[in-house]
């Protein structure tokens, strides 16, 4: 872990000095969670999408202010979160605005997707079905506790490094994670008593 | 064990973070304990199901869509160099002046107040002066100059004319001083 903070400190410190290659490395390594967490709160592939890649142009512009010691993916982490409730809260404002609509005059770019699954009409059913419930309990807990459960599990972090990005103390980090599971846990309870995943 | 113990501990096995020791202490638990063992097997499974919620699919061409745009924001910075600098340049004199004229207004406008009230208070002196001079004229029905009056101050009404038209005097007749003094 330690050897991969210095890699995303390294890579940084080159991005700083201009280097795209560098920071090309760093988006692929790190589109999909971002994209992931961002889609978890926005529940919006699209305007995700969209958040990501400013997330990505932000890391780039303010890559002077990073500072070597503190650890990259806590940095980038935080970043996407701030962006992502800014964009909450201009929707709350502009309820009828689209993200996509403010920027499909600067993005020509057409957006490219390749159609990976290839399971039976049958299982995909029912995979949709549970993760539709899945998706659904999580879009059910405050944003924090989303937040939190969802670096925790998907995002690997350390309490520590959650606390960070959140900006909240480690015990209320860890009461936010103990209260979101026990909600999850609730929610979840027939699925999770047959306890399988159709894959 | 007490339950913020064990909630503590089962939070560190969920990250694999657990101490040998403290491994053994928390399957202790889990077989002693049927509750704290069913809770366990639903964490397991609660983050089976978080861990294998798929993936958000990334269009393919993000990284270069996220590349462009980077390169969008550098452009007109690069291109337009001078003329950046130049709107700055011209930003700062632009400012320096508008606050420059802003204090001097500031200034002249005080100035002339200050001038103003200068002449308010040399007027009012004047009048309280000739009002003096005439209300003690008035008290004495006689016609006789008020005893009290000082003959400076007679002189001074009698010619108030004459002085007053000197303040408004243009320069000298330089070449009327000039016939005079030759003869």
């Amino acid at each position: 872990m330690a050897e991969q903070n210095d890699q995303d400190a390294a890579l940084m410190q080159k991005v700083k000095e201009g280097d795209i290659a560098a920071f090309e490395l760093l988006v692929e390594k790190y589109k999909q969670p971002i994209l992931n967490l961002l889609f978890r709160t926005l529940h919006d592939a699209t305007e995700a999408e969209d958040l990501a890649q400013n997330v990505f142009v932000q890391v780039f512009k303010s890559a002077h202010r990073y500072r070597v010691e503190a650890k990259f993916s806590t940095w980038l982490y935080t970043i996407a979160r701030n962006l992502c409730l800014n964009e909450i809260r201009r929707r709350s404002r502009h309820p009828a605005d689209s993200m996509d609509q403010s920027q499909e005059s600067e993005d020509h770019t057409p957006r490219q997707y390749i159609d990976k699954s290839n399971a039976p009409a049958s299982e995909r059913l029912l995979q949709d079905e549970l993760i539709h419930k899945v998706e659904e309990a999580l879009a059910s807990l405050p944003e924090k506790q989303r937040t939190a459960i969802l670096l925790f599990k998907e995002g690997e972090k350390s309490y520590e490094e959650i606390a960070s990005i959140l900006d909240l103390s480690l015990s209320a980090t860890k009461s936010l994670i103990h209260r979101g599971r026990e909600t999850l846990k609730q929610k979840l309870k027939p699925y999770l008593k047959t306890g399988e995943w159709n894959e | 064990m007490n339950a913020p113990d064990f909630e503590n501990l089962k939070l560190k096995a969920l990250q694999g973070n657990l101490k040998p020791e403290e491994q053994e202490q928390f399957e202790k638990v889990l077989a002693s304990d049927l509750a704290a063992r069913s809770d366990w097997e639903a964490e397991m499974a609660l983050d089976k199901l978080i861990q294998q919620l798929p993936s958000t699919p990334v269009s393919s061409n993000f990284t270069t869509r996220v590349l462009q745009a980077v390169r969008a924001e550098n452009a007109p910075k690069q291109a337009r160099p001078a003329a950046s600098w130049f709107s700055i340049f011209h930003w700062f004199h632009l400012k320096r002046w508008l606050t420059g004229g802003a204090v001097a207004t500031c200034i002249l406008l005080l100035a002339w107040n200050q001038r103003q009230q200068a002449i308010r208070n040399d007027l009012a002196q004047s009048v309280v002066l000739v009002s003096d001079v005439a209300a003690r004229l008035l008290e004495e029905p006689s016609g006789k100059p008020d005893s009290t009056l000082e003959p400076s101050d007679v002189q001074l009404l009698q010619d108030f004319d004459a002085i007053y038209g000197l303040t408004q005097a243009q320069d000298a007749d330089v070449a009327l001083l000039a016939v005079l003094e030759t003869r």
